[in-house]
């Protein structure tokens, strides 16, 4: 008995560990989405170095959750976003707003999916 | 490749001690359950070795997961006999009296031809002389043959005959086994007494000996290196 109560325990214990993690990503997405947003409302104001600024800084905060990602997440998704960071940088440095509108829609959508994938869904379980 | 290679051995080792931790009846006859998990953790661990894109995470937590559904499983099976029936069935009787029951054959989806041929793997090839043939919850056949049809044993002979033990295992290829060696009821002093009374100077020149309840000692020295 005690040894299916341990085991009990461990099955609880590693099914809150996934939920602990779906909230995790779903944090870490969010703060990535809001200073991607905040960047955009400046590329769209045409105040390029804000923009930049703020992109930078998404990217840094990006890269700092590597260690966890890259345990969690396919790395697949992890270089697709990684290069929709590269090609957001890329259109606001050459302050082209048509270019950069697409590279945020596609940097949304890629930081939407990590988070969407692990989440508990009717649609993602089936 | 490093990745591929650290990958293999951690899997390896996970499914080795899932694979202990789930005891030995997985090792041998499985019942439904234990299929179930046994197909599935092959097929889940396999796919972070061959895909390095995959978190290592993403195969591991899966085998995490069958083998504590396969603990609680078993241990509710122990439990509960409802459960047991549920999860594992009930054993079926296939022949009742040398006579086939053929809505059992019908339906455990069992062959007039499986039947026969289970029979012959026993040695029999008269249904009639069979009291009962039952389909057991792991798939295998137990077949009692009427008791006329049984071979004498000692007793029914009223034969004398000497009782068994199971031998202690004392050296195996030169190394001496301390706890079968308490077990057995002796001890370094003794062992060292009877290796020299067959002439032999060390432990390290026994490939087996074996001594059992009874004092009967068996040993096989070492072959000479060629």
């Amino acid at each position: 008995m005690k040894k299916e109560i341990i085991t009990g325990i461990i099955f609880l214990l590693v099914f809150s560990l996934t939920l602990v993690n779906t909230h995790v990503l779903e944090n870490l997405t969010t703060e990535l989405l809001e200073l991607v947003e905040q960047s955009r409302i400046y590329a769209e104001k045409g105040d390029w170095e804000n923009a930049i600024s703020k992109a930078l800084e998404a990217d840094k905060r990006w890269h700092s959750s590597d260690p966890y990602t890259h345990i969690v997440v396919r790395h697949s998704e992890i270089d697709s976003t990684t290069y929709a960071f590269y090609d957001l940088l890329k259109a606001l440095y050459s302050e082209e707003i048509g270019e950069a509108r697409g590279a945020y829609m596609a940097l949304e959508e890629h930081l939407k999916t990590i988070h969407h994938m692990d989440k508990i869904t009717l649609g993602s379980i089936f | 490749m490093a990745i591929v290679f650290v990958r293999t051995v951690i899997v390896f080792v996970v499914l080795i001690l899932s694979m202990r931790l789930m005891g030995k009846r997985l090792l041998g006859e499985l019942e439904l359950s234990e299929v179930v998990v046994a197909v599935l953790i092959s097929d889940m661990a396999s796919h972070p070795l061959q895909d390095i894109g995959v978190p290592l995470f993403n195969g591991l937590l899966p085998v995490i997961v069958l083998l504590c559904c396969e603990i609680l499983i078993s241990g509710a099976i122990v439990k509960s006999v409802r459960f047991r029936a549920l999860v594992c069935g009930r054993p079926s009787i296939l022949i009742q009296n040398g006579k086939i029951i053929q809505s059992e054959m019908k339906r455990c989806r069992f062959t007039v031809d499986e039947l026969t041929e289970d029979l012959r793997k026993q040695g029999i090839t008269d249904i009639s002389k069979v009291k009962y043939a039952v389909l057991e919850t792991d798939g295998s056949l137990s077949i009692l043959p009427y008791a006329t049809e049984n071979p004498p044993s000692a007793a029914d002979l009223n034969v004398q005959v000497g009782d068994f033990s199971i031998p202690y295992t004392i050296i195996s290829d030169g190394n001496v086994i301390e706890h079968n060696l308490k077990d057995s009821g002796h001890d370094m002093q003794w062992l060292n007494s009877q290796l020299s009374i067959r002439n032999i100077n060390s432990p390290k020149d026994v490939y087996y000996m074996t001594v059992d309840d009874f004092e009967r000692i068996y040993i096989l020295t070492r072959e000479p290196e060629k």
